[in-house]
Parts: structure tokens; sequence; C-alpha cells
């Protein structure tokens, strides 16, 4: 392999990874703030990728503006999900909440099935996107180094919120000891709402620049790279916002690069998630920056 | 201010609190002493909106708490500090301050209560920056209390302030709850160290299984004997 060939490899894993990277982030912190894995949150991609695509084919609206709307309003889907799935069962057992996040799941998948049909669809990918760009001998399309670039300027906006913002001190102490916030008199289903109007944006974007990366969409779509970024924010350890994103990273960077090291290997591409997922958890159950979590009650 | 009437608590099958009666007028300092397990942190948490009662009776200057949520609880004015500090530990100290005014938009005010935990403990505002998780035990409980005292409470609630501290700072902790009182603050203590607290309180109880088993002044529960065979360990 030229040098060439291994930083085309690199690039398309770091844009992979980012889109791992975002889609994580809201797994991670709903379980850091509710102890849930909300199974639904793969499918967050579909609804988004298809609200953009009947956007932009029933009301003929522009890219951009279609864009923004899917995001808005898959983000209202995901808190939306919470609202009537997931805080009736506040109370419950966790793994009643759990298997409700699979109803949802599920709900989504099959609705998407009726309502969008089976069969695949092609997502229009503005050509801004496709252009081909050459940085020395290495080609790349604008999409691969557009993807990462929206990821950084993301991650710093949800840092300054975590971190510079009420909410996000309120995000923060939640997080940690629920009844103790209660105490401090922060109105706590407000702040779970908030987390996963910031949970399902992320995914909402990860999910049309998927969209635009595997440009075939289809009710199924959000299934499987769902499960990969769950593994990726148990890869960097659940709960922690940063392992997420190491995880993403990790996950997109090594399954591309191994199959570009092992051809042979490319149908084991999804594989990859779950060697690495069985490996962490046999050898760092914590993941890569977690801790142990207390268990809530 | 604070009045509890026929107060019943489950968990479950377990009956925590049996009807338990206690009031605290205001301004006064009352106590809660009782063995493990008697129902001491249960009473304080369900003031709080945090324990659901199975029923009973508990209202706050006339107004009635049951049902009520905890943060509309903590604004009527009551706040607690939990037992064990439960300070945010990956929270900065200051973090953890502005977090107990978080109910309050009244940034003056809030400065002022800021300066005035500041000046209660000067240890706070020199490691102001710093991870409350990486503050001492006896830190972490003034943090716990100045936390508390941000939310300018009208009741403040402490579940075993000196719990696990050493005697010189358990000793700081007594200072500063009969300062604060001193100031006007109505206070609701528990406490293991039944002798200090009962010393310090103008009205006592004693909690047994869920009962009230005894109550009188602080003075009269030290000079009585039961009290003192089984919690000020006399013989
Ligand atoms: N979350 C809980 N679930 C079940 N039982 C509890 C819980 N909290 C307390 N209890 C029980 O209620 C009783 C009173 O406990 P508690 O109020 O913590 O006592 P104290 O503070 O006086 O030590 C004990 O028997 C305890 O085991
Ligand atoms: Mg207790």
């Amino acid at each position: 392999m030229t040098l060439t060939e291994f930083l085309q490899h690199l690039a398309n894993g770091i844009s992979l990874g980012s889109l791992y990277a975002l889609i994580a982030i809201g797994y991670t912190m709903v379980y850091g703030i509710i102890r849930l894995v909300n199974f639904a949150h793969g499918d967050l991609l579909m609804v988004a990728t298809y609200m953009a695509f009947y956007g932009m084919l029933l009301f003929s609206l522009p890219w951009p503006l279609v864009f923004i709307l899917a995001v808005i309003l898959t983000t209202v889907m995901g808190v939306t999900i919470e609202r009537v799935a997931y805080r009736p069962l506040r109370d419950a057992p966790r793994i009643t909440v759990l298997i409700s996040a699979i109803g949802v799941s599920f709900l989504l998948q099959n609705l998407g099935l009726v309502v969008f049909g089976g069969r695949s669809k092609a997502f229009y990918v503005p050509p801004f996107f496709a252009t081909i760009n050459h940085i020395g001998e290495t080609a790349v399309p604008n999409l691969v180094w557009f993807i990462p670039l929206v990821t950084v300027a993301l991650l710093m906006i949800l840092m300054h919120l975590l971190y510079r913002t009420r909410i996000g001190m309120a995000m923060r102490a939640v997080a940690r000891d629920l009844d103790t916030a209660r105490l401090m008199a922060i109105d706590v289903d407000q702040v779970i709402s908030f987390t996963f109007v910031v949970g399902s944006s992320l995914a909402a974007v990860g999910g049309l620049m998927w969209g635009l990366k595997f440009p075939q969409i289809n009710p199924l779509m959000g299934a499987m790279p769902g499960l990969k970024c769950f593994i990726a924010a148990v890869i960097g350890g659940i709960g922690n916002i940063s392992g997420a994103v190491a995880g993403g990273f990790v996950l997109g960077v090594g399954e591309i690069l191994l199959v570009a090291f092992f051809p042979d290997l490319a149908g084991y591409r999804d594989a990859f998630a779950f060697v690495l997922l069985i490996l962490t958890l046999l050898i760092r159950p914590t993941g890569l920056l977690g801790e142990r979590v207390a268990e809530k009650v | 201010m604070l009045k509890i009437r026929d107060l019943n608590v489950h968990y479950g099958g377990i009956h925590a609190l049996k009807g338990i009666n206690l009031s605290v007028p205001e301004g006064r300092i009352v106590t809660l002493i009782g063995a493990n397990g008697a129902g001491k942190s249960t009473t304080l948490r369900t003031v709080c909106g945090l324990v659901k009662p199975s029923n009973g009776e508990i209202s706050f200057c006339g107004e009635s708490l049951v049902g009520q949520k905890t943060t509309a609880i903590i604004k009527k004015g009551i706040t607690m500090v939990p037992e064990g500090r439960r300070v945010f530990p990956d929270l900065t100290v200051h973090e953890n301050l502005v977090l107990g005014a978080y109910a309050r938009h009244d940034h003056k005010a809030i400065e002022e209560d800021m300066e005035r935990v500041n000046t209660l403990f000067p240890r706070l505002k020199e490691r102001r920056d710093q991870l409350a998780g990486t503050l001492s035990g006896g830190e972490q409980q003034m943090l716990a209390v100045g936390r508390a005292l941000m939310s300018r409470p009208r009741l403040l609630m402490m579940d075993e302030p000196s719990l696990g501290l050493a005697p010189v700072l358990v000793q700081d902790i007594f200072n500063i709850i009969h300062r604060i009182n001193n100031e006007g603050m109505t206070i609701l203590l528990i406490e293991q160290n039944a002798k200090a607290a009962l010393e310090l309180a103008d009205y006592g109880y004693v909690l047994e299984t869920g009962c009230v088993a005894l109550s009188g002044t602080g003075q009269e529960l030290l000079a009585d004997d039961r009290v003192r065979k089984v919690y000020l360990g006399e013989s």
C-alpha cells in the first residue's frame, strides 16, 4: 500500500469515525442520565434521512433548508419518544424501560416499512459534497473533510454547553446524582428532555451525513449504525462523552483500516465492532475512559 | 413552622415510619436522634418529597407538602444537607455552590449569599475552582452546608453532618450550626452524636423503629434515664 492510499483510507476512517462519534454521544448521554440504552436512537438516523428525502421530493425545498428542518423534526421526535415511552416508566424497573426502548425501535422500523416502503431509495447528494479535491496525490470528495469539520464544530458547541452554561451544569449534576440534583431544585424531567434534544439533534445531523456518505436509504438503515455506535459508546466507557467520541473514532478508523490492510476480511467488516466490543468487555469492562458508574435505583 | 402529623412511610413491605408526630417551631433547633435504621433519614427525605408517604400530613408554614415535587418544596424555603454529604464530585466547589442557588434568579442576592458562605467557610473560597471530589471529608461537609445555604432556606435540615469527621471538625460543625441558628435559621438536625445534639437543641425527639419513643427539651432528654443509658452510653 502506498502512502497516498494509506492517507486516503485514513481520511475515510476519520470521516466514518466522526459519524460514529456523533451518534455515540446520544447513547452515552442518555445512559449517563437515566441509565437507559436507548435502542430507538439509531432509528433516528433513518427518520432524519427520510424527512430530508421527502422534504426535497415533495416540497422541492432547497437542500440546506430541508436539512435544517429534518434536524428539528427529528429532535422533536426524539424528545417525544422520551416523553411518551420512557418518562411514564421513570419509577419502573430498568428492564421495563429497556423493553419499551426496544419496542419503540421496532415501531419506528416497521412504521418506516409501511409508510416509506421496503425498497431502498436514492438519497440526493448535492454536487458540492461529491466534488473531488486533490490534496497532493490524495483524492478526496468534499464530504470526507466536511464530516469531521461539522463534527468538531458540534463537539465544541457541546463542550461549551456542558461546561459553560447553567443547563449544562444541571445535566452534569443529574447524571451524577439524581436525588441530590432534585434537592437543588433542578427540574429533573426538564433536564432529561434537554438531554434528548442534544442527543437526537446530533443523531439527526449524523444521520443526514450518513445519507450523504452512503446514499441508499431504507427503513432499517439505522439498525446497524445504531448498534455500532452503542458499541463505540461502550468501548469508550458508557456515560462518558469524551469516551464516546474516542470510541467512535477507534471503531471508524479501525474498521476502514482493517479492510484496507486485509481486503479478504471485507466481508467481516461489521463483525469488527463486535470483536472489539468483546475484547473491551474482557480486558477493560469500564471502557477506555469509563469509570465505574453507580447503579441507580 | 414545620408540622408532621401521623406520618407513615412504607418501602415495599417495610413499614419504616409508623405514624410519627413532630413539629419544628420557627427559629429553633430541633434534633432527631435514634439508632441506625430508626427512620431518621426517611423522615427528612419524606419532607423533601424524595420519598412518598403512604399517609399522614406534612405542612410548612400552614401549606401542605404531601404530593408536591421536590423542586416545588425546595422553592418554598426548605433545604436538606443529605446524609453522606453528596457533593457533586466532578463539579468544582464554585459550581456546587451555584447549583445550590439553581432555583433563584435574584443575582445580586445570590452574590451576597456567596460572600456569606465564603466568610462562613474560608476554606471553600481558597478551593473555589477545585473539583469537590478532591476535598477532604470535613471540607466536603462544609461545602454541603454552604450549598444548602445558597438556596436561602427558611428551614435547614441536616442529616448526620458530623458523621465520619475528626472530633475537632465535629466541634466546628456544631459551632457553625449554632451560629447559623443565631442568625435566625430554623434547623432540624439528625445526629448520631446525641450528647452534642441535645446540648445544642431546643427540643429533641427520640426515634425507635419508626416511632417517636420520647420527646422533650434538650435538657429533659439529657436528664432522662433511658436516653442516658441507650444513647449517651452511661450506666
Ligand atoms: N430505599 C430504601 N429501600 C428500602 N428500605 C429502606 C430504604 N431506605 C431505608 N430503608 C429502611 O427503612 C428503615 C429506616 O431507614 P432510615 O430512615 O435510613 O434510618 P436512619 O436514618 O434512622 O438510620 C430501615 O429499616 C431501612 O432499612
Ligand atoms: Mg440515616
